[in-house]
């Protein structure tokens, strides 16, 4: 395992090729994330035209390594501006903006910057711990607990992501698992609800349909409402690499925190759906608990911004490890990678373990270096990257479009995929416009034929008393009591909004 | 009851008891998979329905009790963070708008699958940039003509990606003779 893994961080460094695709990732990564508009997911489905046809691992690399750094940049403008890039940003804006407002907008980016590279860092090690712990586990593991953890990773992200909207959450999960079912049926060569359309004899391009439930609907939204936050001041924040270098230093001097926060943060990104926003406001939650002047959060406490950050990098090492190796994303974005995983070659799984751990520890080493690339180059530029905070939306909307409309006909070189997107995005901008969540749909999407094909080989080895092996009962019972769960919550508001009306 | 939410509820029912009815013609083995997917997702669906009509019935006798100042939780912190990134505002001012979007969406798809990418792509920038982000003449044309021409020179010169043609523009220029 030893040699595996230097050698495949050795493969990584000394490839020119690769570092240089990686430099071009942490880049486009930075780039993205700081630009309104544009989200992790949008940017790996935007990228996948690029790597396609591109050597496995050099397309992996470049598509994680983006995906990684892409919320490392997204805190710049939360600090200097208080506007969050995304959800993971909230919790930073809490401690950022106010001190940015003191004049300390450098020591918090310093930090945060620096929090975000080092909890990455973590995250990748703790995966990395995890491979020897997780083996005997997961090689226990059948076609049957295989199709009840597909179940239990929809029930999860649509729990997760929908809050007390749980049965809309599912009700998108099972559509994207019936999505998945479209195409040449693997046990009777049957052409499910493809008819004589060739083109959806291989099923629904997954690229297509994660363009069309995400990507096409939030611009129709950008182009809606426009640009709206270029009318925030930009205020002089006595920005000085002095400071910034004092931020940085605050990293070690929360070492502790940082360590904490990152295992909390890797640990949230293993169960799949959580994400970043929970794995940023959990930890924000324990700083503000474990800290001996919890009166300070909120008005600019450093702490506020070191551990948000930290656990919300620290997440993407841990949300790979059940993507790659139950083939279950960690988050939805995750999925949108997993997707272009399969699309380069890499089929997530336990042979992943047993067969392909070179390409899990390339992958492992991509993440550490880079974020740390990510963190050398931001430090010295995030003051100008922040500008690209104001670009107007209504500029961007037409180029990603066109990105869009590349991306999906690439995929598959066929033209038939753009009525389908423009099908599709009819459907993902209805789930948009009611609130529905949408990354459910993702998740079943990928799953779906996985799922189909381990219910199909464990009722033939056990037939339906597969239900009743030991790790099927527990997935059982973690579906069942997270569902119940959820509906106590879904129909609790009603009960005691009818007792308080009454 | 959020009227939209609701059409859509009874749509994605329309949508899984459709595909469950195009089921029962295929073989045992092929039909397993979309019933044991579309049925639940049908009865969620129908449970739904049920939950948005209690939701209008007792709409009256509700009300929303906000969070008292001072008093916000990290849940109230991240709830509020998830809204504001999944529920954009919507509404009976925003039609027009999403209507004019939609139209640049289709009309460009359509352009492509007509005429290929290398025509529609200019076309619908300079458009776009100058009609919807109010660009001047002379930026939106840059940035068109420069956008396409980076396109071209990626995808075209630089990975051999051979773009949709378009069905019209091979006619065209094979009767204008190139």
């Amino acid at each position: 395992m030893i040699d595996t893994m230097f050698g495949a961080l050795y493969g990584l460094v000394s490839s020119p090729h690769i570092m240089g695709l990686m430099l071009l990732a942490v880049v486009f990564g930075l780039l993205v994330g700081v630009t309104p508009g544009i989200g992790g997911k949008l940017s790996i489905a935007m990228a996948i035209p690029f790597v396609y046809g591109m050597d496995m691992i050099a397309g992996a690399v470049f598509l994680l390594t983006m995906h990684a750094v892409n919320g490392t940049s997204g805190q710049i403008s939360s600090i200097m501006f208080g506007i969050p890039g995304d959800g993971d940003d909230a919790a930073t804006t809490l401690d950022g903006y106010p001190l940015a407002k003191k004049g300390e907008a450098a020591r918090a980016l310093g930090a945060s910057i620096t929090a975000s590279g080092v909890g990455g860092i973590i995250g990748a090690i703790v995966f990395a711990l995890m491979i020897p712990v997780l083996e005997p586990v997961v090689l226990q593991f059948s076609p049957a607990e295989f199709f009840l953890i597909a179940l239990l990773g929809i029930s999860f992200i649509a729990f997760l992501s929908s809050g007390d909207k749980i049965v809309k959450g599912l009700i998108v999960g099972f559509w994207g698992l019936m999505l998945g079912t479209v195409g040449m049926d693997p046990q009777t060569a049957t052409p499910r609800y493809a008819g004589d359309l060739l083109f959806l004899w291989d099923g629904v391009s997954l690229v297509t349909a994660v363009l069309a439930l995400f990507a096409v609907p939030e611009m129709i939204a950008l182009g809606t409402q426009g640009g709206s936050i270029a009318s925030v001041p930009r205020e002089d924040k006595n920005f000085s690499y002095r400071q910034l270098f004092s931020g940085v230093m605050e990293v070690p001097r929360h070492w502790w925190l940082v360590v904490r926060t990152s295992i909390i943060g890797a640990v949230v990104g293993m169960i799949p759906g959580l994400g970043g926003s929970a794995a940023a406001w959990l930890c924000y939650g324990h700083a503000v608990q474990s800290s001996k002047h919890p009166e300070q959060f909120g008005k600019g406490a450093i702490e506020g911004v070191i551990a948000p950050e930290t656990a919300s990098n620290a997440k993407e090492g841990g949300s790979l490890l059940p993507t790659l190796f139950f083939g279950i994303p960690g988050s939805s974005g995750m999925a949108v990678l997993l997707g272009a995983f399969l699309i380069l070659g890499i089929q997530p799984g336990a042979f992943m373990m047993t067969d392909h751990l070179d390409v899990v520890w390339t992958l492992i080493w991509a993440l550490v270096v880079g974020n740390l690339i990510a963190v050398a180059i931001l430090l010295v530029v995030c003051r100008w990257v922040a500008v690209l905070t104001f670009v107007d939306g209504r500029y961007l909307v037409p180029f990603i479009l066109v990105f869009v409309a590349i991306g999906c006909y690439v995929s598959e070189f066929q033209w038939q995929n753009l009525i389908v997107l423009v099908l599709l995005s009819t459907l993902g901008y209805g789930f948009l416009r009611a609130g529905w969540p949408r990354a459910p749909f993702v998740i079943g999407l990928v799953l779906g034929g996985k799922a189909e094909e381990s219910l199909h080989q464990a009722l033939q080895l056990w037939g339906f008393s597969f239900f009743l092996r030991p790790i099927s009962l527990v997935l059982i019972a973690m579906i069942v009591l997270l569902m119940g769960y959820a509906l106590y919550r879904n129909l609790r508001p009603r009960v005691r909004g009818v007792q308080l009306g009454g | 009851m959020n009227n939209f939410s609701t059409w859509l509820t009874a749509l994605m029912l329309v949508i899984f008891s459709t595909m469950l009815v195009i089921a029962f013609q295929y073989p045992p083995g092929a039909r397993m998979m979309p019933f044991v997917i579309g049925v639940p997702g049908a009865l969620l669906c129908v449970l739904q329905l049920v939950l948005d009509a209690r939701s209008s019935a007792t709409a009256g006798y509700r009300f929303k009790a906000a969070p008292k100042a001072g008093k916000r939780t990290i849940e109230d912190e991240m709830a509020a963070a998830a809204a504001a990134a999944e529920a954009p505002e919507f509404g009976p001012q925003t039609v027009g708008k999403e209507l004019t979007m939609w139209t640049y969406f289709v009309t460009f798809i359509a352009g492509i699958l007509l005429f290929g990418f290398y025509i529609a792509v200019p076309v619908m920038l300079v458009t776009f940039l100058r009609r919807e982000a109010e660009a001047s003449w002379g930026r939106a044309l840059g940035l068109g003509l420069g956008g396409t021409l980076i396109l071209y020179l990626m995808f075209g010169a630089l990975l051999k990606i051979r773009l949709h043609p378009g069905f019209i523009t091979p006619t065209l220029m094979g009767a204008l003779g190139f």
